[in-house]
């Protein structure tokens, strides 16, 4: 049988908050963490709610973005984790910590998306014929490492 | 401690043919035959999914599905898994990203002539409302797992794992670390790649990823291609209970996680320095990641002469191409199909993935790989 595994420290970032304290008295109050969502215009959507971390509902442009919203969300976790009280992990070897990582689904920006299509061109084919081109205006190389989830890693 | 063994192999790559791999005549993969091969479900096979299922079937599934089924035939020669076996198999797949939205913005686009850009900025929500939601059920990371496990009846456990090129051998480390603690069990590994479709290939152009001058030789470039593989596992006592013949055994996976891009030279010399002192003893036959771009190349030889110093070297990628996530297990398939490389060998498969680290494989060569059917240029 294998050793026995056990919590010891606990980071989030979730819609109920951003800390254990927070989100049990979420919980046991009763409050909820859906709230009206400001990251992007909900106009033409039917739902303008959403569970969504109010750390994370703002509307900035990808441009001006240092961090993709995967790691804006891992890194308050992350925080979290480590300002839990007791933890240090300075007396542990790098080697002897893993980590496991539950990833989304990463997709580009989606404004960035609409204008790069609307400059892609398709032959009688129906294969983009200018694909290089445009992806080379539309996209930095930051925003394909944005599409790798394990950037929040390093 | 159970041991692992390896009972059915299976590879579908564009370019490939496991058999000229096997007799030492593989010619280097061109672009020409990389580009080859569409995914289409044997009409056998699409007889045993639901109408509702195929709907929901992806090219990378139907990938994941031929080849699945081409290493469980090969498990299954002499006598087929009971159903109480497969209750026991674990499948665990590479999650390739389905990037297709800017596809669905085009017809969009098309159907709406009248729309700017700008106006589509402001309508996002009729965007996503005329997705067929059929059409993001392709797109989930578990599509191939969930196709595979409910086709064979394959229900022991098992999860898709993004490991970037080093899919491959981080599903053989996983897949290792549940069925050596098992009673009995066995696991169904998939790796599905494409290095081809425009989005993935210009993405790599353009982080420098993969070499583009044509003026290179074939040896000194990155050749990409697209396909996918299947391997079999059981541990002894599934294997013992099942029957069947055993290809190579697993030994061990060493892995080494490093955030940067590459792995660097004292990477890949902290990873090899770490492997048994028996393992190194035995001058084992290593196969290299080596994808073709020179800096890699030069890193991963160099510390591979400096750390085990008296080895056999096989590269593979100019015959076989680099389609991203089969990487590991290909090179595995190709050393045990590839006969120059006796029977009773340890190999050393060695693996790498952008931003995840490298890793190395040790296993025992127990037969040469029965070739299940020779593919020449056509990874359907």
């Amino acid at each position: 049988m294998r050793e026995r595994v056990v919590i010891t420290a606990l980071g989030c970032c979730t819609p109920l908050g951003n800390t254990y304290d927070s989100v049990t008295a979420a919980l046991r109050d009763g409050t909820t963490g859906i709230r009206e969502i400001q990251k992007f215009d909900t106009a033409s959507f039917k739902s303008h709610f959403a569970g969504v971390p109010e750390v994370g509902n703002m509307r900035t442009s990808p441009l001006k973005r240092s961090r993709s919203w995967d790691e804006l969300y891992i890194n308050n976790a992350v925080k979290g984790l480590m300002a839990w009280p007791g933890v240090d992990l300075s007396h542990f070897s790098p080697q002897r910590i893993g980590c496991f990582l539950g990833v989304d689904e990463p997709v580009p920006d989606i404004h960035q998306t609409v204008d790069f299509v609307y400059d892609l061109q398709r032959d009688a084919g129906k294969a983009f014929t200018n694909m290089a081109e445009v992806m080379e205006k539309h996209y930095r190389i930051s925003d394909f490492a944005r599409l790798d989830s394990t950037q929040v890693l390093r | 401690m159970a041991s692992v063994y390896l009972t059915g192999v299976a590879v579908r790559q564009a370019g490939l043919d496991l058999a000229d791999i096997a007799r030492q005549e593989a010619a280097f993969v061109t672009a020409e035959a990389a580009s080859k091969g569409a995914a289409v479900l044997s009409a056998q096979m699409a007889k045993g999914i639901a109408r509702e299922d195929r709907a929901i079937l992806s090219d990378a599934a139907i990938y994941s599905l031929t080849v699945a089924d081409a290493a469980c035939a090969m498990a299954q020669q002499q006598l087929a898994f009971s159903e109480e076996a497969r209750a026991l198999i674990n499948v665990y797949t590479t999650a390739e990203t389905v990037r297709d939205f800017y596809e669905i913005l085009y017809e969009y686009r098309i159907k709406r002539p009248e729309l700017t850009a700008v106006d589509v900025h402001a309508v996002l929500g009729r965007v996503a409302g005329s997705v067929h939601p059929l059409r993001l059920f392709r797109k989930l990371p578990t599509n191939n797992l969930y196709h595979i496990a409910k086709f064979f009846g394959f229900i022991g456990g098992g999860y898709p794992l993004r490991s970037m090129s080093l899919g491959g051998l981080s599903l053989l480390e996983h897949a290792l670390f549940k069925l050596e603690d098992e009673a009995q069990g066995g696991a169904l590994l998939c790796g599905v790649g494409d290095m081809i479709k425009a989005d993935n290939f210009e993405a790599f152009r353009k982080m420098g990823l993969i070499e583009s001058d044509p003026h290179r030789s074939q040896t000194d470039k990155v050749n990409v291609t697209h396909g996918a593989v299947a391997l079999m596992l059981e541990n002894a006592a599934l294997l013992q209970r099942s029957g069947h013949v055993a290809l190579a055994q697993i030994v061990s996976v060493h892995s080494r996680f490093d955030g940067k891009i590459h792995s660097q030279q004292a990477d890949w010399e902290a990873l090899l320095s770490g492997l048994p002192a028996a393992v190194i003893g035995e001058k084992p036959v290593v196969v290299m990641y080596d994808n073709g771009a020179p800096n890699l190349r030069q890193v991963e030889n160099a510390a591979v002469f400096k750390a085990l110093p008296n080895v056999d070297i096989r590269r593979y990628k100019p015959y076989t191409g680099y389609a991203g996530s089969t990487s590991g297990l290909v090179d595995l398939a190709c050393a045990l199909a590839d006969k120059s490389v006796e029977v009773g060998r340890t190999l050393l498969v060695n693996g790498m993935g952008i931003g995840i680290g490298c890793a190395c494989v040790v296993v025992k060569k127990l037969q040469h790989l029965p070739i299940d059917r020779p593919v020449s240029g056509d990874a359907s």
